[in-house]
């Protein structure tokens, strides 16, 4: 294997996020947390809840500033969001008033790309994410699955370097789920974007992630690499080894809840 | 026959979009029979009015209540000439050169006010240096009532039209502008932090998102703003204008011409429910996306 000179694509140097609540209390939402993610990486963030996964992700995103330590985002430091680090909120910021296409092809009108290249662009996404028919539908015309679809379509369309999902299928059923991990894993194939994915779900985490991190109070308590290859099927994840991993992650999972 | 199914004709895109076109369909023929239910009633309850209005004028004087009949005979007369009106006040023409006028006031002094409320309601909700230096002052000038205005435009300005669009306009520059800054700051910064994170310009984020999400709210304001502004622009007339349809209402008022007061009366009511009418109709059609 060569390594490559190209600087990781996040890469968390002593980093610390505090915040004062009302009572004067402070909250250590991350607490020098240091982490290197290698460009192309799918990396599953677990966690128990108010532990500073979604922390980490908005200082990774450039929507808040750490307390301590050093961001970088392929080499460089993150000032601010911008269009290399796209983000896919766990509720979905779809543009109500513009039509699904028009929200797919929002970044690269952004961009300036013309208009014959977008529409070239949004059509292949709509195909990808299976809804050829429903480029002129408004958002409230289409289902809670359909709306993820159209939300990583429009965040994949703009081709980040890294894309930072915040919990993305939560509240889907288990159908719906499966339909959005073979599309979002065939967008990453294609892409080869470096993800930054936080879920509750450790069986979710299991299918996707070259890279599994367990995050307590603020620290990386747990790292786990996962080399199956991809598509997972049920056999896949039904070993003891990934059956043990599980088990372990779980009391994790678990002890942390109990610390909150 | 091959099969049940036809083949889906050239241009139709599969199932989805049938099941969209079909959806489409079933709410345009709801919308329908709502709507003609809905006239039939409005329709009903103005026969009613008309009705009862019909027996009081029945066993009373002219002057005091004219009976439907006259009032609309008179309408007509007086349409578009009332002589002995450019003795009295200083305009020429009747009821519609009076009616004209005043709708010109309050439909421009609404697009005026509306216009320049969004404008200044948008930068209050972005902009903090702006909340903090104008948000004081506006609170306190909010608090004293608009009819205030009113003595100082006619110092200033006479009897321009300025002074009688002026409230108007006043009114819906306050009530867009409070709207549009509270509308602005409820955006939230999910889709502004989401637009930027696509690459998303500060004039994008304006133009793409503050605009199009305040929208809704702001047109509420433009309705309730033009509802006031019959109002306004007719009380400006009484206080110190010589045209419009409140100075013609006054001045028939001397005359004691009941039946040409009613005219105008309701005269000016239909051109308040058409305006409306097309207010609504526009601002359905402008906020289709919303849910
Ligand atoms: N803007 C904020 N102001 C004050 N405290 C905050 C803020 N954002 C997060 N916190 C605190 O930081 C801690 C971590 O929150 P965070 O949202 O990162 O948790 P999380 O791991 O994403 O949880 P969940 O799984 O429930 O989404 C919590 O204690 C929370 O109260
Ligand atoms: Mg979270």
């Amino acid at each position: 294997m060569t390594r490559t000179a190209a600087p990781p694509a996040i890469e968390l140097r002593g980093v610390s996020k505090h915040f004062r609540l009302e009572s004067g209390e402070q909250v250590r939402a991350v607490d020098e947390l240091s982490l290197t993610v290698p460009a192309g990486e799918f990396v599953c963030v677990l966690g128990p809840s108010g532990h500073g996964k979604s922390t980490i992700l908005n200082l990774v995103a450039g929507f808040a500033e750490p307390s301590e330590g050093e961001i970088l985002s392929a080499g460089k430091p993150v000032t601010g969001p911008g269009p290399d680090r796209g983000v896919v909120f766990q509720r979905d910021t779809l543009f109500l008033w513009r039509r699904v296409a028009e929200n797919i092809a929002f970044g690269l009108r952004a961009k300036g790309l013309p208009k014959p290249e977008r529409d070239e662009v949004v059509a292949r996404y709509l195909r990808i994410i299976g809804m050829e028919s429903y480029g002129r539908a408004w958002p409230k015309q289409l289902s809670g699955g359909m709306r993820r679809r159209v939300a990583i379509a429009a965040v994949f369309a703009n081709e980040p370097e890294v894309l930072l999902m915040d919990e993305p299928f939560v509240g889907l059923d288990y159908a719906r789920r499966a339909t959005l991990h073979t599309v979002l894993l065939q967008l990453w194939e294609r892409s080869r974007a470096t993800v930054f994915f936080i879920t509750h779900d450790v069986d979710e985490a299991l299918a996707l992630a070259d890279r599994i991190l367990v995050v307590v109070r603020g620290k990386i308590v747990m790292e786990e690499r996962i080399t199956q290859p991809r598509p997972r099927s049920v056999e896949d994840l039904g070993t003891a080894a990934v059956a043990e991993l599980r088990t372990q992650i779980l009391s994790l999972l678990e002890l942390g809840a109990g610390s909150a | 026959m091959s099969t049940a199914f036809p083949r889906s004709r050239a241009g139709d895109v599969g199932p989805a979009a049938s099941a969209l076109q079909r959806e489409r369909r079933r709410r345009a023929l709801a919308a329908t029979r709502a709507a003609a239910q809905t006239a039939g009633l409005a329709v009903a309850g103005v026969a009613l009015i008309i009705g009862a209005w019909w027996l009081i004028s029945l066993g009373t004087d002219p002057v005091r209540v004219p009976s439907p009949q006259l009032v609309f005979d008179t309408l007509r007369a007086d349409w578009n000439n009332i002589p002995a009106l450019s003795f009295i006040a200083f305009q020429s023409g009747g009821i519609k050169q009076a009616l004209v006028y005043t709708t010109v006031n309050v439909v421009g002094g609404v697009a005026i006010g509306a216009a320049a409320g969004f404008v200044l309601g948008a930068l209050l909700g972005r902009v903090r240096l702006a909340r903090e230096l104008l948000g004081p002052p506006l609170f306190v000038l909010g608090t004293v009532p608009i009819l205030v205005l009113a003595p100082f435009l006619t110092i200033w300005f006479g009897t321009a039209r300025i002074v009688q669009a002026g409230l108007v306009i006043a009114f819906a520059l306050v009530t867009v502008a409070a709207v549009t800054q509270q509308a602005t700051m409820d955006i939230g910064e999910r889709y502004t932090d989401y637009a930027q994170s696509l690459g998303a310009s500060p004039r994008i984020v304006l133009v793409s998102i503050v605009l199009p999400a305040t929208l809704p709210p702001a047109l509420g304001a433009v309705r309730v703003a033009t509802a006031a502004g019959w109002s306004f622009a007719t009380v400006a007339e009484l206080l110190g204008g010589n045209k419009g349809t409140g100075k013609l209402i006054q001045s028939m008022q001397g005359l004691s011409a009941t039946a040409d007061i009613m005219a105008a009366v309701v005269a000016l009511g239909i051109t308040a429910l058409v305006i409306d009418a097309a207010i609504r109709l526009i601002g359905t059609w402008v906020i289709r996306w919303q849910e």
